[in-house]
């Protein structure tokens, strides 16, 4: 799998780093930053897509708005500004258990 | 100065109703006069249209007759038994199955002639069993209402599947009250002030009731901040707060206390339930909106409205036994509500002996959404003079003094 | 689930409000617990970055001092204050008690005395394609770069109105952003009538001269009296839409200029973030700047519960202003706790007062400068959605004006607009003003805070 690349980066990243996925895309992150300027380094803008179905990206970018929702370690609804990275961390943009979950009429 | 010929007091389900069937039957001038007080009751309410639910004690009164069934064997010291089925009187489920009855032509009116919509919905209301001792409290209750005989159907564990797939595997049935229904609370109550509005019907919201205005034994209107309201009738729909007006208006006092009930709200999830849900923890609806609804528990503490922990745990991990799939979701808000209780948990309606120009319509306790409805009606029929479409002697306010007479 | 005893004060937020009344807490013998969100001390303003670096080319000096001035009175006295980072309050459970979640789970806070120092948020203002990834805030622009030491574009424009504007003009260019211009909704003329009250800080109104000239010599256009119109792009941002306002801010869309740009920073002010304080149920009060704010005392205690309130949570003042509540807070605490006498209580508190005066005076100057009008409110069309969680659109707001509505409750009930994840807290004082605007002034009420301020996972609670 292709890795993400960090195009955003103010200052250089520390040599002590970690990989999480990103929508199954290896990306390198580090201790201390959260999920959202990960996915915004690696020029992610359309992070969630809520329960209406209407995509958005970060908006307050401090846990007030919900609209950086993504799947976290398959959980959903979790703030990518709130939210700390950790080794092996698995993100899941745009996902929505409308999609996935609920009782199918046909 | 103002002058009408009806001022309702509470702008709840109950006092929207009235203001919507008098408005909608008479010509009358008619004033609502509402202040928000936390705790309202119908902004509080599952919105369960639970006509045979509730009357057999299942819905919002699962946990109430739990605890009541809890305090009498503790205060008997006795062991608390196995949960018996706590049915109300026959009197009770005809005003709240005339009222139920009334919903899906009321839905249809409102939604053509005022263009609002209170998201009346067919759903059934399932008793879901895990076990033996389910399945006996489910036939004591069927048992109890032979008479309503085709509107219970039972479910085996693979029909429940069928019906309900997010339901646990736990699960060895149900039975289900086809005729038991919901709507939206707040929209219901929404619906009936837009009507009302639409109608002609003054709305004074955000204003208190201050004071009664009494001329012996004549109500002649009341007084908020600014204002005073003369009037013919005064209606009293002030839930939880009834007894306040009534004392003013009467000086005597009613037994109508608020019963808190705490209710958990999950985030909004695609649908995962057909119908509306009732356990012997909790009852579980999913609304509208796609949130799932988790109530309520039974509290006497006055007006408190705040939240506990312990209360939503226990509603929580109801719920979650019922329909693992919440493990997934998370609390979006809680919140509590005031029950107007009454001691026999039938509703006060109509006159007061010895007082005039005074209708109460208060006491609604549990169902105070299911039975708006048939309130409006009856306060209409009332105020207009007709003959009422349901006798109202168990529910006059006149009951609890015989009963005091008795006991003394 | 863990309880402790409430001997100590219960700070909620930990910026220079919380930390500054924690320090002179301490000082005074008072031992203290700050609990914030974030896994750092400082608040939006001044928790720097949390992660590993060598360097912030794009932050100014003044900034850094600030920064480490707050870590330094965290450090003086680090033994007298607990602070419990990551953990958010979820509401009062109980009496004189607190519910937390952290990363281990839920826990109680027991509380004797309480001072919550919650901060603000910003003020959302909806127009058409406001929705669309890429247009962020003013103030999370400038959290990514001084906290997540991202760019959050390449190529942006900042509008709004405010000293905020320039700033982070200023940091976006030297974080190696292109600045493709920066909109100012208020004329200049109006800043000049504030030069008296900017005098009141000489120091804060030179260096906002110098980052204007620091846009200046960048050749970053910066326009007075004009502001933003509308966003396009098709799955985010691609350009905005600009144009000259007139004095009552209306845009004036003949003259509209479109600018590419890849994201973009929007900031028309700020609220007061209250939503622990209504819950714990101080009495509030309405202010046209900063939302609903509680009704307090001159030490900054409220009027019917025995809570402080300090910082931006009571109004908006900025960091230095906070420090000062927060050390007033304390001081009347400590007297109130007998830690100190009457006259010690007065001498020290006339130095904090007399600094806190001049700072008003200068940011009152600002507010009159940045007073916002009421063209903001028509920059919503009719289908543009003004509740983002519940997808509420403008002209349902109309609708339910027509029908008689004239309270924000029953707004809410007629549309669901703050009934979603948020809880209102994007959209209310939008609807606010909107209410405000048909002519509804008078008992509108406000849209409840509920518990919890936080979703609780459903797991939590077995």
């Amino acid at each position: 799998m292709k890795s993400l690349k960090r195009t955003r980066d103010i200052t250089p990243l520390p040599s002590r780093n970690f990989k999480i996925t990103v929508d199954d895309q290896p990306v390198e992150a580090c201790e201390g930053e959260t999920v959202l300027s990960v996915l915004l380094a690696a020029n992610y803008a359309r992070v969630m897509e809520n329960d209406r179905n209407v995509a958005s990206g970060a908006y307050c970018g401090m846990g007030v708005c919900h609209c950086c929702q993504v799947k976290i370690n398959a959980k959903h609804k979790q703030r990518a500004c709130q939210t700390l990275v950790e080794p092996q961390m698995s993100v899941e943009t745009l996902a929505n258990r409308f999609k996935e979950e609920g009782i199918k009429h046909d | 100065m103002k002058k009408y010929d009806v001022v309702i007091a509470g702008g709840g389900a109950v006092g929207a109703a009235c203001a919507y069937f008098l408005s909608r039957d008479t010509d009358l001038k008619i004033a609502l006069i509402d202040l928000k007080k936390p705790g309202n009751a119908s902004r509080a309410s599952a919105g369960g249209l639970w006509a045979i639910g509730e009357s057999v004690g299942l819905g919002c009164g699962v946990i109430f007759f739990k605890t009541l069934s809890k305090l009498h064997s503790e205060a008997k010291g006795e062991e608390v038994p196995v949960m018996r089925p706590h049915q109300l009187p026959d009197c009770f489920f005809e005003f709240a199955l005339t009222s139920n009855n009334m919903y899906p032509a009321l839905h249809r009116e409102m939604l053509e002639k005022h263009g609002v919509d209170f998201k009346f919905e067919r759903t059934g209301l399932k008793f879901i069993m895990y076990n033996e001792e389910d399945r006996l409290y489910a036939e004591q209750i069927t048992q109890g209402i032979p008479h309503l005989a085709d509107q219970v159907r039972w479910l085996d564990a693979e029909e429940l599947k069928k019906e309900e797939p997010y339901v646990t595997d736990d699960a060895i049935g149900a039975i289900d009250f086809i005729c038991d229904h919901q709507v939206n609370p707040y929209r219901l109550v929404d619906a009936y002030l837009e009507g009302a509005r639409q109608n002609g019907v003054s709305l004074y919201l955000n204003t208190e009731v201050t004071s009664v205005i009494r001329n012996g034994n004549v109500v002649e209107g009341v007084k908020t901040a600014d204002e005073t309201f003369f009037c013919d009738t005064l209606i009293n729909a002030s839930g939880a707060w009834a007894n306040e007006l009534y004392q003013q208006a009467t000086g005597r006092t009613m037994p109508v206390y608020p019963v808190k009930g705490q209710i958990v709200l999950s985030e909004r999830m695609p649908k995962i339930m057909n119908g509306c849900i009732s356990t012997s923890d909790c009852y579980i609806a999913q609304k509208d909106n796609g949130e799932i609804l988790i109530g309520s528990s039974t509290e006497e503490k006055g007006f408190d409205t705040t939240n506990s922990l312990d209360k939503i745990q226990e509603l929580s991990q109801g719920a979650m036994k019922c329909l693992p799939i919440l493990k997934e979701s998370s609390i979006k808000r809680c919140w509590a509500g005031l029950r107007p209780g009454t001691p026999d948990e039938l509703p006060i309606l109509g006159p007061v002996d010895g007082v005039e120009g005074y209708l109460n319509a208060c006491g609604h306790f549990r169902t105070g959404i299911l039975t708006s409805a048939i309130t409006g009606q009856l306060m209409t029929e009332l105020v207009t003079g007709k003959k009422t479409t349901l006798d109202l002697t168990p529910f006059s306010v006149e009951r609890f003094e015989e009963a005091a007479q008795k006991a003394g | 689930m863990t309880s402790q005893t409430h001997d100590k004060v219960v700070i909620v937020g930990g910026g220079p409000a919380g930390t500054a009344a924690a320090a002179e807490l301490a000082r005074h013998g008072l031992k203290s617990v700050i609990i914030d969100e974030a896994p750092k001390l400082g608040g939006v303003i001044y928790r720097g970055p949390l992660r590993q670096t060598d360097s912030l080319p794009h932050l100014d000096d003044n900034l850094k001092r600030a920064m480490t001035a707050l870590q330094t009175r965290y450090q003086a006295h680090s033994d007298s204050i607990e602070v419990k980072t990551q953990t958010r309050v979820l509401g009062p459970e109980g009496s004189n008690q607190l519910l937390l979640s952290d990363n281990s789970g839920l826990s109680r806070q027991p509380y004797g005395h309480l001072i919550l120092a919650t901060g603000c948020h910003e003020r959302s203002v909806p127009f058409p394609g406001w929705q669309l990834p890429g247009v962020m805030l003013l103030g999370g622009v400038q959290l990514q770069l001084k906290s997540g030491l991202v760019r959050p574009g390449q190529r942006m424009a900042l509008v709004g109105t405010g000293p905020l504007l320039p700033l982070v003009a200023c940091q976006l260019h030297k974080a190696g952003v292109d600045v493709v211009g920066v909109y100012e909704a208020s004329p200049f003329a109006k800043l000049a009538k504030e030069a008296v009250a900017l005098l009141n800080k000489p120091k804060l109104t030179l260096s906002g001269m110098s980052m204007m000239s620091y846009l200046k010599k960048h050749k970053i256009p910066f326009k007075y009296g004009w502001g933003i119109v509308s966003a396009q792009g098709k799955e985010q941002l691609s350009s905005i839409q600009v144009a000259p306002y007139d004095s009552q801010w209306r845009a004036q869309r003949d003259l509209a200029q479109q600018v590419d740009v890849d994201a973009i920073g929007v900031g028309y002010g700020f609220v007061a973030r209250t939503q622990l304080a209504m819950l714990l149920g101080l009495e509030h009060h309405y202010s046209k700047v900063s939302g609903y704010v509680p009704v307090l005392d001159e030490w900054h205690q409220s009027q019917n519960h025995e809570a402080f309130v300090v910082g931006d949570s009571n109004g908006l003042l900025g960091a230095d202003a906070a420090i000062c509540e927060g050390q007033l807070a304390a001081l009347r605490l400590a007297w109130q706790c007998g830690k100190i006498t009457e006259s010690q209580l007065s001498a020290r508190s006339t130095k904090v007062k007399n600094k806190l005066a001049r700072i008003k005076k200068f940011r009152f100057g600002f507010d009159r400068f940045s007073d916002r009008q009421s063209g903001l409110l028509s920059l919503a069309q009719p289908e543009t959605v003004v509740c983002r969680c519940e997808q509420v659109r403008r002209e349902q707001l109309d609708e339910a004006i027509a029908q008689g509505v004239k309270d924000i409750t029953s707004l809410k009930m007629r549309t669901r607009i703050g009934m979603g994840d948020c809880q209102g807290k994007t959209c209310s004082s939008y609807a606010l003003d909107y209410l405000h605007e048909a002519g509804l002034t008078e008992n509108i009420g406000v849209i409840k805070p509920r518990f919890p301020l936080d979703p609780i996972p459903f797991t939590l609670m077995e």
